[in-house]
C-alpha cells in the first residue's frame, strides 16, 4: 500500500514522469494531450527552459527569506510587472502561495478595510451558489460548493449566497435579455434585506471555473454588480484564481466587462504551475485606507513573497508577453468554442460555453427539456475516462451543478500555447468519447 | 535582477515600491540578494546570520544549496505540474515514502500541501471526516491553547490562541475552546513544576467534559510552542497525559509540527521527545527548507484504514497538493538532512546554543531562556523578580530585533507572551548546518544587541 | 403646574428611567404615551384620553380587556398557588393547559413545552428541532431556514432567524446556521412574477436553497403563516402546502410561528387550520392568555415528542423560571375557553370581512395600494400611485404619519413607513370597526392635506 494519500482512495492513478509543451508522458511512455493545463494552471506549457533557468538562478541565490525582515528583488520585480497587467487603480500586490490563501486574505482585508474606516459591523461576504473560492474554512464559507462543504458545515460562516448567472438553467426561469439580468439585481435585494451595514464584500469568479466551467454572464452583469456594490459601500472582489493572467484572452477576466474591482485574487496561471504562487491585488482606495489607518496587516504566511516562486512568476509573465500568448488564448479559445459547439449534434450535449481558454461542455439526458442524467449514471466520469483513453486529459466539472447533486459537465482549460492541431486532436477525442459513452448508456435513453 | 536598489524606501527609477504590500506598511526593508549556508547578503553586500531559519524556522539545510537548485531545474524540465485528478507522479509517491520512514511508527500515510495553514486546516478536516465516518457526527469542536499559533486562514485562526492575529476578525471566527499552555515560567495556576500536579494538562480533561466529549473532535497543540510564546517546550509528563486524556474521551490529538517537524528540535518530530503517538501531524517549513512551499499532513494508520474501508474520499486539498516539483525538492532536502546527519547536528548544536543563552540571564532584562534542539527562545521582562513585562507600546522585542539586525543577525521577535498583548520574546532557529563557532558568533551579537537596548531604556522603564 | 398622580409618569423626569422596545426615548418623551387603564376594546391614557384599540395591544388581547372570567381564574390561582418549583414539579393548570392545547390544535400536535414569551417559544423550537434530528440519527442537521422581513423574537437565535437586517446589525455576529429566503410578497413579487402564473415560485425555489445548503444540514424551516413585520404578508393558499411537501421530502421540520396568528386571529383557531397544513412544531403565545399573564408554548407532533421520551439524556433542556407557571396557565385556560365558548374565530372571520369591505371603500383616496390578510389581521399598503404601485419616496413615511395621526385621533393601529395594520380584539363588532375605519379615514385625509 502506498504511503501517499490520494483524494480518491479507490482510483488507480497512472504515474506521470515527464511533460513537454502541451504533452504529458506516463511511466510506460504513453503521451497525453494536456487540455486542462494541469487544472487551469499551466499556460506556457510544460518544461519551458526560460522558466527553469529563472528558477534555478534564483534557487542558487536565495530561495527563501521571510517577509518580516527582508524584501527581495524577485518579489518586487514581479509585483511591479503584475501591476502593469491589472485594471486601472489595482496597483498593490500581496504575494501568496495558493488560491485559498488569496481569497482568505482578500476576505480579511475586506474586513480590515471597513474597520479602518469605522464600519465595524461590515463582515459578511456575499457570494454565489455554484462557485468555488478555496478549500480552507474562510474560503469554503464563501464557496457555493455543497459537496465539499459537506461535513465541515459546522465550521463555516453562514454567509448569504445568491444564484449564479447561469443562463442555460436560469434559476428564475427567465430568458436573457428579457430577464433584465435579474440575477444581478438579486445582489441588491440581499444586501438591503441582510442590512447593508453588515455586508463587507461580494466575491465572484468573472467566468465560473470548475463549478460550472465556462459560464459567462451577460455584458450588463458586472457593471450592474459594480453599481450595487458602490451604492452600499460593499467591496467587489473578483476571484480570478482561474481567470486571471490571460486565461480568458484578456489580462484579467473582468476586463471583458470593463469593470474595476476593489480586489483581485489570482493564482494558478501566475506561475504556470512551476511553483505555488498566488496574489491579492488591491485597488488604491483599499490600500490607502489601510495605509492611512493602522498601516499594518496581520496577513501573510511563511511563503508570502517567496523569492523563488516570485522569480518563476516574473519569468512566466515575461514569457507570456514575449510570445503574445494572452492573445493566442483568445484566438484559440474562439476557435475551440466554435468547434465544441458543433458537438451539439449529439443528443447528450446540452450546452457549450466559455470565454478564452476556460470552457465547459454540459451533458444532458434530453436536449429539449435539459433533463440531466441521474447522478449514478456517472456521465462526467465516463466522459473524462473515455477522453483519457484517447490520450487527452480534460477535467471533470464539479458534479451537481444543477441542484448540488445532479448535472454533468467537463472543463477544458488548455495551456495558452495550444495550436489548431491540438484543437483538432482534442475535439476528435471528445467526439469519440461522446459516441462511446452514448453506446454505454444506450442512445435511446440518451435521446430521451 | 537588472536594477540594484538597497532598501525599500530608497527611490530607484523604474521601481514603484508601493506596489508591494508588506506586512508593516511603514518599515524600511533592506533587500536581500543572496544566501549561502547560514548567511544572507543584502544588495549592499552586508552579511546577516540567519538566526531564525529564514525568520520563521524554515531554513533547515541552509541557503543556496546547489543540489536543491539542480534537482529543481531537472524536475521543472521533466514535469513541474500535472493534473492531479487523473495522474499520480513519481516524486509525490517517493516523498510520501521518505516521510513514512522518519515519521513516528504507525503514521505511515501522508497528504502533501503547500503551507502550514493548509496543513492544519486539512488536519482538522481529516479528523472531522474520520469521526463523521465513525458516526461520531456531533464531534466538531477543536480545543486549542492560548498562545498557540496554527496558521492564518480562518479555520486555522479559529483554533489558534494568537490574540494579535485574531482580534479584528471576531465575528468571522468559528467556535473553539482554548486552554492555557504548558508554560512553567508563567504558570496559569501559579504553581511550580514538580509539585503542580500538571494542572495544565488536566485542564484539557476539564475542557472536554465541560464541552461534552460527544462534541469534541480534537485537541491541537505545538510540542514546542513557537511563534507566539518563543520556543516553550512542554514538561516531560505533559504529552503522555494529554494522550491519555484524549484516549479516555475519544478525542483526536493533532500535533502541530509545522515548526518542530523534520529535526528542528533535535529529533525527527517534536513529539518524539515525549515518546507519544499523535493521531495526526501537521507539518511544513523544514520539510522543504524554504526552497519551495511545501507542507504535509501525516495520518495514523487507523485513520487511513477506516477512510479506505468507508471509501471516503478526502474532501480537502488544493491546486498544488500533489505537484511534482515541490515534492522533488522535499525529497532532496530530506536526503541532505539524512546524509549529513543534520538532525543529529540540530541536537548537538542545540546544547551550546541553550548553554550560551543561559549566560544571557545575567542581563537585567532577560527573564527566561528555553528551547529544544535548534529552537530556542529568550523572554524579556522589566523586573526579574516580579516578571513584570515591558509596556507593549515600548515594543521591546522589536527593538531587540532591530539592534540585532543592525549588527548582522536575524532573529524572530514576538509579543503577547504574557497575556496575548504584553510580553516580549525572541525566537532563535538557525539552519541545522550551523557550527559551534557560528553559534558563538550568534550569541555574541545577541549579547551586544541586548546590551544596546538595555542602555537606551528610559529611566522609568528600568527594573 | 406639575402633573399629579399617574400623569407625572408621562414626563421626561420619570421616563428617563425606562427603555421601550424600538422607541427612541428622546423622541418618545416629546409625545409620551402612557396607558393607565382599559376596558373591553378601549383604553385610556394617564391624562384620561380614550382610545379604540385596533391592535389588541399588539395582537394580544383577543378576549378584550377586563374579561371577568379570566380575571376570576387568575385571582383564584393567585390565592391557591402562585408559583411552583419549575425544575422539580409542575402544576395542575399547566398539565390541564397542555392537554387542552393538544385537543384544540390540528393534527397530532399533542405535546407542549410551556414558556412565557414568543421568543422563548421560537428558541425552544430551534433547539428541539436540532435535538430531534440528533436523536433520530441525523446529527448533521442544524440549519434553520427562514424568510427575509420576518420576525421570530428578540433573543439570540430568534433574532438570527428574523429577517429584518437593520434590526440585527448592531448585535452582530448573528448565530451561525440561520439562512434566509424571500417571502411570498405577491404585491411586489421579488421574482417579478404574477400569481397564479408563477405557480408559487417563491415556495418552489426554496427547494433550490435546500439543495444547495445541503438537505443533510437543514434542520427546520420557520415561517409565520402570515408575516406581520413585512406588512401582513399573506401567502397564496398553496404556499404552505408546498413547504410542507418540501419538508417531508428532505426530513426537515416545518415550524409555524403562530404567535400572532394563533387563537382565532385569522378566522380559524390557528392559521394552520386556515391554510390546512399541519406543521411539525407550532409556536404560539399572545392571544393564548390574551395578555392577562405572560404565556407562550411550543407544540410538537407525536413523532417529534417521541424522540424526547425514553432514555435519560434525551430530555429537552430549556430552563425558564416562569415556564408553565400556574397563574399564566390559569389565564390561558380561561382565555382559551372564552375564545371557544364565544366563537371568537367565527367573529373574526365575519367582522374581518366587514373590515376589508370598509377598507376597500377607501381606495378612491388614491393611496391604497394593497389590502391583505385574513380574519382580523388585515394590512394596508400605501402607495403614491396605485396604478404603477410607486411607493412614496423615502422620508415621507406615509404609514407612520397616518398611524400617528390616528393615534392622536384616538385609534391604535400597527404602523410602519409604508403600511398600517389592524389586529383588534376578537370581540369587536361591526359598529366598532365602523368607528375605527371612520377615524382612519379622517386621519388619512388630514395627512393628505398636510402633504
Amino acid at each position: 500500500m502506498s504511503a501517499q494519500v490520494f483524494r480518491d482512495f479507490k482510483r488507480n492513478y497512472p504515474v506521470i514522469t515527464r511533460g513537454k509543451g502541451v504533452f504529458l508522458y506516463d511511466r510506460e511512455g504513453r503521451a497525453y494531450l494536456d487540455a486542462v493545463g494541469g487544472i487551469a494552471v499551466v499556460n506556457v506549457g510544460h518544461g519551458v527552459p526560460e522558466i527553469i533557468a529563472a528558477m534555478t538562478e534564483q534557487a542558487q541565490r536565495v530561495a527563501f527569506v521571510h517577509g518580516g525582515a527582508f524584501a527581495n528583488e524577485p518579489a518586487m520585480a514581479l509585483t511591479e510587472e503584475l501591476a502593469t497587467w491589472t485594471p486601472a487603480g489595482l496597483r498593490h500586490v500581496m504575494l501568496l502561495s495558493g488560491g485559498s490563501e488569496a481569497t482568505e486574505t482578500a476576505m480579511k482585508l475586506a474586513r480590515q478595510y471597513h474597520l479602518e474606516r469605522g464600519k465595524a459591523g461590515k463582515y459578511r461576504i456575499v457570494s454565489r451558489w455554484t462557485s468555488y473560492h478555496g478549500n480552507t474554512i474562510g474560503a469554503l464559507s464563501m464557496s457555493g460548493r455543497t459537496a465539499w462543504r459537506g461535513e465541515f458545515v459546522p465550521y463555516l460562516q453562514s454567509f448569504p449566497k445568491i444564484h449564479p448567472p447561469y443562463c442555460y438553467r436560469c434559476p428564475y426561469g427567465k430568458t436573457y435579455p428579457s430577464c433584465q439580468v435579474a440575477c444581478a439585481e438579486d445582489l441588491e435585494r440581499v444586501i438591503r434585506l441582510e442590512g447593508p451595514d453588515s455586508i463587507a464584500a461580494f466575491i465572484a469568479e468573472p467566468v465560473i471555473g470548475t463549478s460550472a466551467a465556462g459560464v459567462t454572464p451577460p455584458p450588463e452583469y458586472y457593471p450592474r454588480i459594480r453599481e450595487i456594490c458602490d451604492r452600499y459601500d460593499v467591496l467587489f472582489i473578483a476571484d480570478e484564481v482561474i481567470t486571471g493572467v490571460g486565461r480568458t484572452g484578456r489580462n484579467f477576466g473582468i476586463d471583458h466587462w470593463g469593470v474595476i474591482p476593489d480586489m483581485i485574487t489570482t493564482a494558478k496561471a501566475l506561475s504556470s504551475g512551476y511553483a505555488p504562487l498566488a496574489a491579492v491585488i488591491l485597488h488604491d482606495r483599499v490600500y490607502e485606507a489601510i495605509a492611512r489607518g493602522s498601516a499594518r496587516t496581520t496577513q501573510g504566511f511563511t511563503y508570502s513573497g517567496h523569492p523563488l516562486s516570485a522569480a518563476v512568476g516574473l519569468a512566466v509573465l515575461r514569457y507570456l508577453r514575449a510570445h503574445d500568448l494572452v492573445a493566442n488564448a483568445g484566438r484559440i479559445g474562439r476557435l475551440l468554442l466554435e468547434r465544441l459547439a458543433a458537438l451539439a449534434r449529439y443528443p447528450i450535449v446540452g450546452d457549450v460555453r466559455g470565454t478564452g481558454l476556460i470552457l465547459g461542455v454540459e451533458f444532458v439526458a434530453d436536449q429539449a427539456t435539459k433533463r440531466p442524467f441521474p447522478p449514478e449514471a456517472e456521465i462526467t466520469r465516463r466522459i473524462v475516462e473515455a477522453v483519457l483513453e484517447e490520450g487527452v486529459v480534460v477535467v471533470p466539472g464539479m458534479s451537481g451543478l444543477i441542484d448540488s447533486v445532479a448535472g454533468d459537465h467537463i472543463q477544458i482549460s488548455p495551456p495558452y500555447i495550444f495550436s489548431e492541431a491540438n484543437v483538432d486532436q482534442l475535439v476528435a477525442a471528445l467526439d469519440t468519447a461522446i459516441q462511446k459513452v452514448m453506446r454505454e448508456v444506450g442512445t435511446a435513453r440518451a435521446g430521451g | 535582477m537588472m536594477d540594484v536598489h538597497e532598501t525599500t524606501k530608497q527611490a530607484v527609477i523604474g521601481w514603484d515600491l508601493s506596489r508591494v504590500v508588506f506586512r508593516d506598511l511603514e518599515r524600511d526593508y533592506p533587500v536581500v540578494e543572496r544566501g549561502e549556508g547560514i548567511y544572507l547578503y543584502d544588495t549592499k553586500g552586508r552579511r546577516y546570520i540567519d538566526g531564525s531559519g529564514g525568520s520563521s524556522v524554515v531554513t533547515s539545510i541552509g541557503h543556496g544549496n546547489k543540489r536543491v537548485a539542480a534537482v529543481m531545474a531537472q524536475q521543472a524540465a521533466t514535469i513541474a505540474f500535472s493534473p492531479a485528478h487523473c495522474f499520480a507522479n513519481q516524486p509525490h509517491i517517493q516523498l510520501c515514502q521518505k516521510i513514512a520512514e522518519i515519521a513516528p511508527k504507525g503514521m505511515g500515510h501522508t497528504f502533501l500541501l503547500s503551507g502550514g495553514s493548509e496543513a492544519t486546516e486539512n488536519a482538522v478536516k481529516f479528523a472531522r471526516q474520520y469521526e463523521f465516518e465513525r458516526n461520531n457526527r456531533g464531534k466538531y469542536t477543536v480545543i486549542g491553547r492560548w498562545q498557540g499559533f496554527h496558521g492564518n486562514t480562518f479555520g486555522a485562526m479559529t483554533v489558534s490562541g494568537h490574540t494579535y492575529r485574531r482580534r479584528i476578525y471576531g465575528p468571522m471566527l468559528g467556535h473553539s475552546v482554548k486552554i492555557p499552555p504548558c508554560y512553567c515560567y508563567r504558570c496559569e495556576w501559579g504553581l511550580t513544576y514538580g509539585s503542580c500536579n500538571l494542572e495544565c494538562a488536566r485542564a484539557l480533561k476539564k475542557a472536554i467534559r465541560q464541552e461534552g466529549p460527544e462534541n469534541v473532535l480534537a485537541f491541537i497543540a505545538e510540542p514546542v510552542v513557537g511563534a507566539a510564546l518563543g520556543a516553550v517546550p512542554a514538561v516531560p509528563e505533559y504529552f503522555p497525559m494529554i494522550r491519555e486524556i484524549c484516549d479516555e474521551f475519544d478525542v483526536l490529538f493533532i500535533a502541530d509540527e509545522v515548526m518542530t517537524g523534520f529535526g528542528r528540535t533535535g529529533a525527527n518530530f517534536g513529539v518524539d521527545h515525549w515518546n507519544v503517538l499523535p493521531d495526526i501531524i501537521a507539518t511544513a517549513k523544514g520539510i522543504s527548507g524554504g526552497y519551495t512551499p511545501l507542507a504535509a499532513v501525516l495520518l495514523r494508520d487507523k485513520i487511513m484504514d477506516l477512510l479506505r474501508a468507508h471509501h471516503s474520499n478526502f474532501r480537502g486539498g488544493h491546486t498544488y497538493c500533489a505537484n511534482p516539483l515541490s515534492a522533488r525538492v522535499g525529497i532532496e532536502v530530506l536526503d541532505i538532512i539524512r546524509e549529513q546527519d543534520l538532525i543529529g547536528n540540530s541536537h548537538r548544536m542545540g546544547l551550546p546554543l541553550l548553554e550560551g543563552l543561559r549566560k544571557l540571564l545575567d542581563h537585567p532584562t532577560v527573564g527566561d531562556v528555553r528551547g529544544k534542539g535548534l529552537m530556542a527562545g529568550v523572554e524579556f521582562v522589566r523586573n526579574k523578580q516580579t516578571k513584570e513585562p515591558f509596556p507593549p507600546e515600548y515594543q521591546f522585542g522589536k527593538r531587540i530585533f532591530e539592534e540585532a539586525f543592525a549588527r548582522g543577525l536575524v532573529v524572530f521577535a514576538g509579543s503577547g507572551t504574557v497575556d496575548g498583548v504584553a510580553g516580549d520574546h525572541i525566537l532563535l532557529a538557525p539552519p541545522f548546518i550551523i557550527t559551534e563557532s557560528q553559534v558563538d558568533d550568534l550569541l555574541a551579537i545577541l549579547d551586544e544587541a541586548i546590551t544596546a537596548v538595555e542602555r537606551s531604556l528610559p529611566p522609568e522603564l528600568r527594573g | 403646574m406639575k402633573p399629579q398622580g399617574d400623569a407625572r409618569f408621562a414626563t421626561e423626569e420619570y421616563l428617563r428611567h425606562i427603555m421601550l422596545d424600538y422607541r427612541q426615548m428622546a423622541e418618545f418623551v416629546k409625545e409620551p404615551f402612557v396607558v393607565a387603564r382599559a376596558e373591553g376594546i378601549r383604553f385610556w391614557d394617564v391624562h384620561g384620553k380614550e382610545y379604540l384599540d385596533g391592535l389588541a395591544g399588539v395582537y394580544v388581547v383577543n378576549v378584550g380587556y377586563g374579561n371577568p372570567r379570566v380575571l376570576e381564574a387568575v385571582r383564584r390561582q393567585m390565592e391557591t398557588l402562585p408559583f411552583n418549583p419549575p425544575m422539580h414539579a409542575t402544576n395542575p393548570r399547566a398539565v390541564e393547559l397542555a392537554s387542552v392545547l393538544a385537543e384544540i390544535t390540528p393534527g397530532d400536535l399533542n405535546t407542549a413545552r410551556l414558556v412565557s414569551s414568543g421568543s422563548e417559544a421560537t428558541e425552544a423550537a430551534f433547539k428541539m428541532a436540532r435535538q430531534y434530528h440528533r436523536q433520530t440519527g441525523n446529527p448533521g442537521k442544524f440549519k434553520i431556514l427562514s424568510r427575509y422581513l420576518s420576525y421570530h423574537g428578540a433573543t439570540g437565535s430568534a433574532m438570527s432567524a428574523g429577517g429584518v437586517g437593520y434590526r440585527k446589525t448592531l448585535y452582530e455576529p448573528a448565530a451561525i446556521g440561520f439562512l434566509h429566503t424571500y417571502p411570498p410578497y405577491c404585491y411586489r413579487c421579488p421574482y417579478e412574477k404574477t400569481y397564479p402564473n408563477c405557480e408559487v415560485f417563491c415556495a418552489r425555489t426554496i427547494r433550490t436553497m435546500i439543495e444547495w445548503e445541503d438537505p443533510r444540514s437543514v434542520a427546520a424551516i420557520i415561517v409565520e403563516p402570515i408575516s406581520n413585520t413585512g406588512g401582513i404578508i399573506t401567502p397564496p393558499m398553496e404556499y404552505l402546502k408546498i413547504l410542507r411537501q418540501l419538508c417531508d421530502e428532505h426530513n426537515i421540520l416545518l415550524i409555524f410561528d403562530e404567535i400572532i396568528t394563533g387563537f382565532g386571529r385569522t378566522g380559524e383557531l390557528f392559521a394552520a387550520n386556515t391554510f390546512d397544513v399541519v406543521p411539525d412544531i407550532l409556536c404560539c403565545g399572545k392571544g393564548m392568555s390574551s395578555g392577562y399573564a405572560p404565556l407562550a408554548a411550543t407544540l410538537v407532533r407525536d413523532h417529534v415528542a417521541a424522540a424526547f421520551w425514553g432514555a435519560p439524556g434525551t430530555e429537552f433542556a430549556h430552563g425558564h423560571t416562569y415556564a408553565g407557571n400556574p397563574v399564566s396557565c390559569a389565564a390561558g385556560l380561561a382565555s382559551i375557553r372564552e375564545i371557544l365558548d364565544r366563537r371568537l374565530p367565527e367573529n373574526a372571520r365575519q367582522v374581518g370581512a366587514h373590515l376589508v369591505k370598509r377598507l376597500e371603500a377607501l381606495r378612491p383616496l388614491g393611496i391604497i395600494g394593497d389590502i391583505r390578510g385574513k380574519g382580523l389581521l388585515i394590512g394596508l399598503e400605501f402607495v403614491k400611485d396605485a396604478a404603477t404601485k410607486t411607493p412614496f419616496p423615502a422620508g415621507v413615511d406615509i404609514g407612520l404619519r397616518i398611524g400617528k395621526q390616528a393615534l392622536r385621533n384616538g385609534l391604535l393601529l400597527r404602523f410602519d413607513p409604508h403600511w398600517i395594520a389592524f389586529g383588534p380584539p376578537l370581540i369587536v363588532t361591526q359598529q366598532d370597526i365602523d368607528q375605527m375605519v371612520d377615524i382612519l379615514e379622517q386621519s388619512i385625509r388630514e395627512v393628505l392635506r398636510e402633504l
